[in-house]
């Protein structure tokens, strides 16, 4: 790969006008071929209404078919081009990046800095897909701006130089104008894909009565679906023509700007052996993403056909490209990347392991309190530098100010114990702000229970920082089983809690976490906050982590 | 009247040829002022960085202030030199200085829990990046001008109107370089 960012984009330019014509020529066939349709379906059902004539357009309604099929295209292109980044992300319910969620910030950053490498020539706004699911997209308005999302399963599962290579990828689909191409593509067609789909749910509602002339219509309403979904098929060839190599040159752009052909191949390695569906998504959308979602049979065969037929190449050609840049094998490669999981896995940190040592504190006419733990301690608020304190361990008494551990609390530079506004439910002492797999969630130090926004669920049930211990194990078990037992006793149904919600005080609903983990946990409905009691947000962990094989 | 024509259109060709060569190479010059420049923005940003990174340490290291002058004393070096060779070698001083400073810092419990430490040290990691990025896209762009300057025929409009190669900024990888530890 010798090009330069000036001659892909010169490149890019060509490609996008000559891809720009066939688009507007296919648009105006459809419109063309729709219209005499109908019209020749009137004057042969509907003769005696609109009297006989030839069912073909005259040159005369030929042209007015096409201007207004030209003015409806500019006003919806010009509308969908302004909108599509606001409708990809509500199709996929993307968010803005939380600047307090480590890999949020970390995704983040090198967003940044492999923009440096195009010297940054666009503006890339990062958001995130909360899904477990391991894909990554991106799309460009016009020539400056682009959207670039990942998931959060991508986020935990990849390690920098892996995310790195993926960002440059998706870079490389911005760079080489694939994405502005996609977006063009998208929204051209997305008024017919619209009609489509309402016409699908039309019959498949199936409430249509056929008699008289309603057994017309809907006869006409067939014909113009079944020619649709025709034209889909043409279009999508089209789109298919051009997309398949465009996958590998966006790799070889990301080669290009990380210099690092093995991370990226580890990362399709992991990407292709982890999850990568989304469910519901359009089907102008999957090509998008650096691997398609839908994971089609056709996608990993090679030949003509298959060419023609599937938007992403087989990723087994796509790693083996890349490693013979870096002169390794595939199977090393794969080899490679199986044993660093199994170190992660291993590395992982139990969470009641870092309790560390604790303390017993002079408080002032009440004598020796505690024992505190370490974060417990910071948090009485009535310790000072001058309070005396004693480790639970040692025999000697001393000031808190000559204690090591606590010289960078008096300081004001520890991180993450930030006191919340929010009161604990159950104890009523302040909750405080901690970095929890990444993610900041409200914990109270004394009961140890978690207070947490709904929207943080995926975030933490996809990361695999905490490792989890026997006692975590045996309660999930326990706790699967009892739940079974009162799914059984009572149909299953919220009720009333004990406690009420931190933030608007209203009385929280008890309920299961979902019916699939029959953890209960206490929710505030209208602020959205879940509260686990003790060691239930691991056991929430522990259950979905362990049924699904993520 | 033919050979006249002939030599007529020969040498409006050749116009032309020069121009459009003569207009490459004053762009591709052009492209590797702004990614020079792009980098520079980048090393900025890490001499901006550091007086601040100094004065978070300093108070915890009071028995290891060589270390700390080296840092100090290698930003010095790299801000005052210039030419692209000479920056180069005065950054992979930078960096290692830093390198050493931070493995200092590991025997510093307290030290590194601190927050501002821990924010300058991800900054710096990731200006650290920008820059290996930004010189990458500037050797790309340098190595293109080089071609061009020696190539045929473009080394002689090169030769004529004073283009010449510029230099690569080359920065020696500490991590790659380091002799592995033995462990007794």
């Amino acid at each position: 790969m010798t090009l330069t960012y000036t001659e892909i984009e010169k490149q890019k330019n060509t490609r996008i006008w000559v891809f720009f014509i066939v688009v507007v020529l296919f648009y105006f066939l459809i419109a063309v071929i729709l219209a005499n349709v109908t019209k020749a379906f009137f004057v042969l059902q509907a003769a005696d209404l609109f009297g006989r004539g030839s069912p073909f357009l005259t040159r005369h309604e030929l042209l007015n078919v096409l201007l207004f099929a030209l003015v409806a295209a500019t006003l919806h292109a010009f509308y969908s081009i302004h909108h599509v980044s606001s409708f990809v992300t509500q199709n996929l319910g993307a968010i803005a990046v939380d600047p307090a969620d480590t890999y949020h910030q970390r995704f983040k950053t090198i967003v940044e800095e492999v923009n440096v490498a195009t010297g940054n020539k666009y503006i890339i706004a990062p958001v995130v897909i909360p899904t477990l699911a391991m894909n990554a997209f991106a799309l460009s308005h016009d020539d400056r701006h682009a959207l670039m999302g990942v998931t959060e399963g991508l986020l935990s599962k990849l390690n920098r130089q892996q995310l790195q290579a993926v960002i440059a990828h998706e870079v490389g689909h911005i760079v080489s104008g694939d994405s502005y191409q996609t977006t063009l593509g998208c929204s051209f067609f997305g008024i017919y894909a619209a009609m489509l789909s309402g016409m699908r749910k039309i019959f498949r509602g199936g409430r249509v009565r056929i008699s008289g002339r309603a057994g017309g219509i809907v006869l006409f309403l067939a014909l113009i679906y079944i020619l649709l979904t025709l034209l889909q098929f043409f279009y999508n060839l089209i789109r298919l023509f051009v997309s398949r190599d465009r996958e590998l040159r966006a790799d070889a752009i990301a080669v290009k700007i990380t210099r690092d052909p093995i991370s990226l191949s580890e990362a399709l390695v992991l990407i292709s052996r982890g999850w990568r569906g989304f469910g519901d998504i359009d089907s102008n959308l999957e090509s998008l993403f650096i691997m398609n979602p839908l994971r089609e049979e056709v996608d990993e065969s090679e030949g003509f056909w298959a060419d023609l037929l599937s938007t992403h190449p087989p990723i087994r050609k796509r790693i083996a490209l890349l490693t013979q840049m870096a002169h390794v094998d595939a199977q090393a490669i794969e080899e490679h990347v199986l044993s660093q999981e199994k170190i992660k896995e291993k590395t992982r940190e139990s969470a009641f392991e870092k309790k560390g040592s604790q303390w017993m504190v002079m408080e002032k006419e009440k004598g020796w309190a505690g024992p505190f733990t370490f974060p417990q301690l910071m948090h009485l608020g009535w310790v000072t530098p001058d309070t005396w304190l004693k480790g639970i361990e040692e025999e000697s008494v001393k000031q808190a100010k000559d204690e090591p551990l606590l010289k960078p609390f008096f300081e004001g530079q520890l991180k993450g114990f930030q006191a919340s506004a929010l009161l604990c439910p159950t104890c009523k002492q302040s909750l405080v702000e901690e970095t929890y797999e990444g993610a900041i969630v409200k914990r109270c130090l004394f009961c140890e229970g978690v207070l947490l926004e709904e929207n943080k669920m995926p975030r933490l049930v996809i990361r695999r920082e905490v490792r989890f211990d026997e006692r975590i194990e045996r309660l999930a078990e326990l706790a699967q089983k009892s739940g079974l037992q009162k799914f059984r006793l009572r149909p299953p149904g919220n009720a009333r809690s004990s406690l009420q919600c931190p933030r608007c005080g209203a009385w929280m609903v008890k309920g299961f976490y979902t019916m699939a983990y029959l953890v209960e946990v206490d929710r505030c409905f209208s602020c959205n906050l879940i509260w686990f009691e003790k060691d239930e947000l691991e056991l929430v962990q522990y259950l979905i982590e362990h049924t699904k094989g993520l | 009247m033919v050979i006249l024509w002939g030599i007529l259109i020969v040498a409006v060709l050749g116009v032309i040829a020069v121009i459009s060569m003569y207009n490459q190479l004053v762009s591709v010059r052009n492209e590797v002022k702004n990614a020079w420049a792009g980098i520079d923005v980048q090393l900025k940003r890490r001499y901006d960085l550091i007086p601040n990174l100094v004065e978070t340490i300093k108070g915890y290291l009071a028995h290891e202030k060589t270390v700390l002058e080296n840092v100090i004393k290698a930003r010095q070096q790299a801000i005052d030199v210039s030419g692209v060779k000479e920056q180069g070698r005065a950054e992979t001083a930078l960096t290692q200085s830093l390198r050493s400073l931070f493995a200092v810092v590991e025997n510093y419990p307290n030290l590194k829990a601190n927050q501002n430490l821990l924010s300058l040290q991800e900054e710096l990691a990731s200006t650290e990046n920008k820059i290996s990025f930004s010189r990458n896209n500037y050797n790309d762009w340098a190595q293109k001008l080089n071609t061009a300057v020696e190539q045929f025929p473009t080394n002689l409009i090169a030769g004529t109107f004073n283009f010449h190669k510029e230099e690569f900024f080359e920065v020696e990888d500490a991590s790659v370089k380091e002799a592995p530890k033995v462990k007794f």
